[in-house]
């Protein structure tokens, strides 16, 4: 596995981002950042219910949401899209918001599907190696039977592993 | 499809890759783009810092309304309240709200439901977040804004206990 060498321009301008959030001052923080980095389209929504209907209307490349919100919680929004018969990308790559003291929840969610974490505060810099981890390292999707649906969970586990297939079961499906 | 050591069957898949949409040439410098949104965070911190004042006074309306009625609802309202300024604290450059916020959800999420909630260990958080915004305004530092923080939180570990 090779080390990636990061190219410093990238171009997001043609990337979709939907922020959701129940805080209007975080959606602008995460918005304006957003913008700032050069990102297209950027989307806001303050519920995970809203934030679903949204995703529904705007089809993002990635959506950022918080964890806890009023109106319907982030794993609710991420169980949706991933799950929900109507969803418009099950594959979308989702970042969750967290603030330091939710960590240990957060780390028994992977399971929800989500594909990265950026802990509050939130920076530009943070939020920009987000992005470029998802351009860069995509991870693929894994279906355990009815147990799971998601990113496959084993990068967290050790992103320098590449030896032997350790589930055993490789087996890729192109859909792009 | 393969079965996992569990002998739960595994299925992979590739979804599309944002690479083709994100070239790695043509975009802001690193640099360029992080000043832009240094600049950018920086206009809504002024704001909040404004809005601030008329936040803690909605707090306030809440307390003496839940003093009257001891609702749950008007607690819940209260919890959401300081929830979020707890997310937002450390974002917008105020990390001791940060900390009174997260011992104020501490103080209402992990107490004994058996006990009534204590109206003065709320209104000593919403006092405590009054100081850190008048030593913000006066730039006087955080050292009052801190110690009454850690005060606060031996407040709630004695609720707690």
């Amino acid at each position: 596995m090779g080390v990636i060498t990061l190219a410093t321009n990238y171009d997001f301008r043609n990337l979709r981002v939907l922020v959701v959030d129940d805080s209007h001052f975080m959606t602008r923080v995460v918005s304006n950042i957003l913008e700032a980095l050069g990102v297209g389209s950027v989307y806001s929504a303050h519920s995970g219910h809203d934030g679903f209907d949204a995703a529904c209307r705007y089809r993002p490349d990635v959506v950022i949401s918080d964890w806890d919100m009023d109106g319907g919680e982030g794993p609710e929004l991420v169980n949706l899209l991933r799950h929900h018969p109507t969803s418009p990308d099950p594959f979308v790559s989702v970042i969750m918001l967290t603030g330091f003291a939710e960590m240990r929840r957060v780390l028994a969610a992977r399971d929800f599907g989500i594909t990265e974490f950026l802990s509050k505060p939130v920076s530009a810099k943070a939020l920009h190696a987000r992005l470029v981890s998802l351009v860069e390292r995509p991870r693929p999707f894994v279906r355990v039977a009815r147990d799971y649906f998601g990113p496959d969970r084993r990068r967290a586990a050790n992103e320098d592993y590449y030896g032997a297939d350790r589930r055993g079961t490789e087996d890729f499906a192109d859909i792009g | 499809m393969k079965s996992t050591p569990a002998g739960r069957k595994a299925e992979f898949y590739t979804p599309p890759s944002l690479a083709k949409k994100v070239p790695t040439k043509g975009g802001p410098s690193l640099e360029d783009a992080l000043r832009r949104a240094d600049k950018a965070v920086a206009a809504v911190v002024q704001e909040f810092e404004g809005i601030l004042g008329e936040e803690l006074d909605e707090l306030d309306v809440l307390l003496s309304s839940f003093r009257a009625s001891q609702d749950e609802e008007t607690l819940n309202k209260l919890f959401r309240r300081v929830h979020n300024l707890r997310g937002q604290g450390t974002t917008l450059g105020f990390p001791l709200i940060t900390r009174i916020g997260t011992s104020f959800c501490a103080y209402l999420i992990e107490r004994n439901p058996n006990r009534p909630v204590n109206p003065s260990v709320i209104e000593q958080h919403i006092q405590a977040l009054r100081i850190v915004l008048k030593e913000r305004k006066a730039q006087e530092g955080d050292a009052i804004s801190v110690s009454v923080a850690a005060a606060l939180e031996d407040v709630v570990r004695r609720e707690l206990s």
